[in-house]
Order: structure tokens, then sequence, then C-alpha cells
């Protein structure tokens, strides 16, 4: 649309006072911290989906898949959900926050899994510690890399799964 | 309902039966140590293992790029995580406590009890945060109340529900939406704070519904000169005009679904 176009179009998106309320814009001197300055919530509102899906893990039964499977402890649960917390709030902003897949494993653990491509990163989340499988490829051994999550995680791992 | 149907301002406070708020704040900054060392909030959240057995790092992270001085180099890229304090959470997940450098937020999760209640609670693990740092000054207070509204319904006109929302021109050809996110600034200027109302539209929280966060955050900067008794004071008459604000941004329509 043409500069010309959209003055064209300006009578229109006028506010239709009477029929609906408008806000009055003003301007006032913002400190500099006031606008991206959030007050810190401990639950990111964005993540509502994730959060409901944890609680539906939670929810779980023991042997919840028929195979002897242990059913997440609530000390896991509630570490995976700082997890996921502390890893939004620290890529979104960054280098871009992809949302993971979340199942449990049959020792309990909450399994996050990203994709990017052929790029696959799965976190195992448990009630003390987390671990990680990374794979670029079909090969078993080759293609894929393990080890106890790091605390420079996001510097290492998660730069690797979103460049 | 057609708009001028509509009642808009009841600015009382009252109890709902099934309040939609997924989690309350009550957050104070300090001026952050130069000195700051994690192993003194350690030692802290250790003597809080009792009530708050989990706990987990924070971190601040931060990216760099450095143009190049050649035309042909790539720019170096720079990344760093640098620890800003620990969050502490209750194992029936309704009540985390972060506490920062800058600072300590004490969340209150759903179901929510009262103000009474959470205030509280928050103010001995304040005065325990305090004593850690006590001659660091008081740098802005903030109370954050997120709501989620579940609406039972598809489609439906956000005016019904919300007195706050996004107006669609009426020229444009398609007036549905599938997603909104508005965002405003308001200062407070009777009581001198700011208040940041965001609504959200977000994945439904439960099948055949359309549900939106209204999320509240009214805060007051520049309070160095504050003692602890000021902020607290203050923190109530934030809590009031925090009622206000949500009882404005709702119909009765939310009053009848967050009152059943």
């Amino acid at each position: 649309m043409t500069n010309v176009a959209e003055l064209d179009w300006l009578p229109y998106v006028q506010p239709s006072s009477g029929t609906r309320p408008t806000a009055i814009a003003i301007s006032f001197p913002l400190p500099p911290d006031t606008v991206s300055g959030k007050s810190n919530a401990a639950r990111e509102p964005r993540l509502f989906a994730l959060h409901d899906q944890l609680n539906r893990i939670a929810a779980l039964p023991t042997n919840w898949d028929g195979r002897r499977s242990a059913r997440p402890e609530r000390a896991t649960v509630e570490h995976a959900r700082q997890f996921l917390d502390e890893t939004f709030r620290q890529t979104v902003n960054t280098v871009g926050w992809l949302n993971p897949y979340l199942s449990v494993s049959e020792d309990g653990e909450i399994v996050f899994e990203w994709w990017n491509e052929i790029r696959k990163l799965t976190v195992y989340v448990g009630q003390t510690r987390c671990t990680y499988v990374k794979s670029w490829g079909p090969h078993l051994l080759n293609d894929m890399d393990d080890g106890e999550l790091p605390d420079n995680w996001i510097s290492s791992l998660w730069i690797w799964l979103v460049e | 309902m057609k708009f001028s149907d509509r009642r808009i301002v009841p600015p009382t406070s009252k109890r709902y039966k099934s309040a939609p708020i997924t989690e309350a704040v009550i957050e104070i900054r300090l001026q952050p140590s130069p000195t700051f060392d994690l192993s003194i909030l350690q030692s802290f959240a250790d003597t809080l293992k009792g009530d708050f057995p989990t706990c987990a790092p924070m971190h601040i992270v931060e990216m760099g790029l450095t143009v190049a001085e050649q035309p042909d180099q790539a720019p170096a890229q720079s990344f760093s995580q640098t620890p800003m304090g620990l969050r502490l959470a209750k194992l029936d997940n309704s009540r985390i406590v972060q506490l920062r450098r800058d600072g300590l937020a004490y969340s209150h999760l759903a179901p929510y009890s009262d103000w009474p209640t959470f205030r509280a609670e928050a103010l001995p693990l304040w005065q325990r945060y305090r004593a850690i740092f006590p001659d660091a000054k008081p740098t802005r207070c903030a109370l954050r109340y997120i709501n989620r509204v579940d609406i039972p319904k598809i489609p439906i006109e956000v005016y019904d529900y919300f007195a706050l929302y996004p107006k669609i021109p009426e020229a444009l050809p398609e007036q549905d939406t599938i997603s909104m996110t508005l965002s405003v600034q308001m200062p407070q200027r009777d009581i001198d704070c700011m208040a940041v109302i965001n609504q959200i539209q977000v994945a439904p929280g439960k099948p055949d519904h359309i549900s939106f966060v209204l999320d509240i955050d009214i805060f007051r900067l520049g309070i160095e000169s504050w003692g602890d008794a000021d902020v607290w004071t203050f923190l109530d008459k934030l809590r009031d005009r925090k009622n206000e604000i949500f009882e404005a941004c709702i119909t009765d329509q939310t009053r009848d679904l967050i009152d059943r």
C-alpha cells in the first residue's frame, strides 16, 4: 500500500467516538527501565500451555504406560517447571525460543525435546540433575553426544541447536 | 450485545469464587551489590529448605556482536551467562520465591488465597533477605497479578468480556481475530506509579474455550529514600489500585464466569 492509499484510508480509521471508547495518548517522561522492566513473575504467561502439559504429566499414575514405568516425582515436575521458565527467559530475547515437545521417560524423568532441521536436543530433567543428548544425523555413535547438562548450556547447546 | 448496552464500571473489590489469578507477585528491588556473591543467597536458601525444597540457579544472558574492522571479516559473537540469583519453590507448587542479586520476588500461584495471607507470607522473607543487604537502597516496588480467563464459548465478542480490548476498524473486510496482544502503560499520577496492563489471547486452557491473560503490573520507581515500612505501606496502595484496574477491565459476563 502506498502512502497515498494509506491517506485515502485515514477517514475510516479515525476513532468512532460515541460508539466505542478510545485511549487518550499523552507524552510522559519515562525512566529508562520502565518499558522493559517487567516485574519478575515466576511463571511466564506465554508458557501456560506447556505448564498445563506439565500438570497433566504430574497427574500420571505409576505404570502409566503399562510397562511399569515410574511416575514423575513432584520434585521432578517442579524442577522441570523451573528449567522451562529459565530456558524461556534466557533465550526469548537473545537467540530465540523454540517450544519443546514434553514427555516422560521410563525412569520418571521429564523429557524436553527440541528439533531444528536435523539437529535434535533432548534434555532429561530429573529431581536434582539434568542430562542431555544431542544428535545431528542418523549414525548412533558418530552423530551424537551426551552428558550432564552444563550450567552454561545455553551458550553451548542451545546456540548449537538454533544457529 | 451492543456496546452501548454494556455496563461499564463497578469498581468495587470483591472476592470471586473462582478467582482467575494464576500468579500474584510481590517484588521489591534493591540497588545491586557490586560485590555480589551467590553463596550468600545460597546460605539463605538453605535455611528455607524446609518450606522451599527445590532450588535452581537463575542467570542473566548477554549477547554481544562486535562489528569487524575489515569488510571481509565476519562479526564476532559473544555470549555470556552471569549468575543472578536463586529460585526456590514449594513442593506443592503453590509458592515460588526468587532471591535475586537486585531484590526479592515472591509469587503466589493458583489457587490464590487473599492479600492479607499473601502479604503476611512475603514480609518475613523480605525482612530476612533485607538483613543480607542492609545498606542497599530500594529502587522499585511492584505488584503483578496475572489472570487467565477461560471463556466457554467460540466465537466471542471480546468487548462482551473485557472493557479493555483492541479496536478493529469497522472498515476492515474481515473482523475475526485468532490472536491478540495488547499492552498499555498508564501513569497513575494520583499515587505516583505506573501500571502496565497486558492482555493476550493465549492457547486455550480447556477444550472449546477461548483463553485470555489479563496481566496487571503496577510499580513505582525512584524510592531510594524510602524505608521498608514505606515500601510495604505503598504495596497496600498498589493492591487497591490493582483491584480497581482489574474490575475496570472486565465486564459482568466475566464476573459471572469467575464467580461460579
